[in-house]
């Protein structure tokens, strides 16, 4: 009896001992393996390097004065992976608005209005419920501002065989900045992120 | 007798490795095996010229570092350097953005960027700061695993 209580605490240990330890990641340092997939160092690499091309090109800079009014059209996620392309959206969006050089429209958007409650609120406004309403309160008709540039761009995935054991994965990030109102492109920018490895690592 | 030959020959050596540095004034660099093989660079004094290199050290060198303001009104920089060493340097930069109390400004833009620069030869950083509060600025570097 004895023997099997010795035997079950030296197994529990043992397989105690072989559960890897959960961890936070160092996100400003992380010396972690570089995976074949597209991982949150990549999005914050070709993010940072399209917003200084785009801060370096003054696509921006309003020649009259005043910010920009901006949204984000169609990103397309042309990779193999299961990819929210507001991972690289939100941090453009972030910093632009940071800038101070432009204003996110929330009622406009490539896949619809970023927050439906623009919309709610009118419809609220255009309904009977709006009786249960102080009518001051309720958004006025004709106070949405259009937008004058758009942000649409492409993810891309290239899966090459680089020899007998190795793959070589490439992504394009592709961004363009589009005045709506005479349809010209301001700034365009493709980043290019590439890696090799094994024929094992999934790349998606 | 020999060992006096012995250290002239390697005083030459030396002298004529040293010289290689002249690239770094020249706009066109032919890299060994591109161009022509002469009294400086050629198939003996090159690996000799590597293993000098390697022994002391050789790496970046910090050059000019160029500080302004675009028409946005952001503040621009622009780091010069150069490779000393024959080989590819390969590294990592961020570059933080400091405001007028020197504190660092938190931004999407701070990551760590790659940088590659072939053996004897110069390289520019350049980097925009992502708002007008910047006044200044740090580049931090770490070997490229």
């Amino acid at each position: 009896m004895k023997n099997i209580v010795l035997f079950l605490v030296l197994a529990g240990v043992m397989f105690a001992g072989c559960t890897s330890k959960t961890t936070y990641i160092d996100t400003a340092n992380d010396e972690g393996k570089v995976v074949m997939g597209l991982d949150y160092r990549d999005f914050d690499m070709a993010a940072s390097q399209m917003l200084q091309s785009l801060f370096a090109s003054g696509a921006l800079n309003k020649k009259e004065g005043g910010r920009y009014v901006v949204t984000t059209g169609r990103v397309v996620n042309d990779t193999m992976q299961r990819i929210d392309t507001d991972q690289l959206m939100a941090k453009i969006e972030e910093e632009m608005l940071n800038s101070g050089q432009v204003v996110m429209t929330s009622a406009v958007g490539g896949d619809g209005p970023s927050d439906d409650m623009v919309y709610k609120v009118r419809e609220i406004r255009d309904s009977q419920v709006s009786d249960e309403f102080k009518d001051e309160t309720l958004v006025a008709k004709k106070q949405l501002i259009a937008p004058e540039l758009s942000m649409s761009g492409k993810i891309i995935q290239r899966n090459i065989k680089y020899d007998k054991g190795n793959q070589q994965v490439e992504y394009y990030f592709q961004l363009q900045l589009t005045d709506l109102a005479s349809g010209l492109r301001f700034w365009q920018k493709e980043s290019l992120i590439g890696k090799r490895g094994s024929n094992k690592s999934v790349a998606w | 007798m020999k060992t006096f030959l012995a250290v002239c020959l390697l005083t030459v050596l030396l002298v004529f490795c040293g010289c290689q540095s002249k690239d770094k004034e020249s706009n066109v660099h032919f890299k060994p095996g591109v161009g022509s093989d002469n009294i400086v660079s050629n198939f003996i004094t090159r690996p000799i010229g590597n293993f000098f290199s390697a022994l002391i050290g050789e790496g970046i060198e910090e050059g000019e570092t160029i500080m302004g303001r675009n028409e946005s009104g952001f503040l621009v920089i622009n780091v010069k350097g150069y490779n000393r060493s024959p080989g590819t340097k390969r590294f990592k930069y961020k570059v933080e953005w400091l405001d007028v109390n020197g504190a660092t400004i938190s931004n999407r833009t701070s990551v760590w960027l790659p940088m590659s620069v072939t053996g004897k030869n110069t390289f520019s950083i350049n980097a925009v700061a992502p708002t007008k509060e910047a006044v200044n600025f740090t580049l931090d570097t770490k070997r490229w695993e």
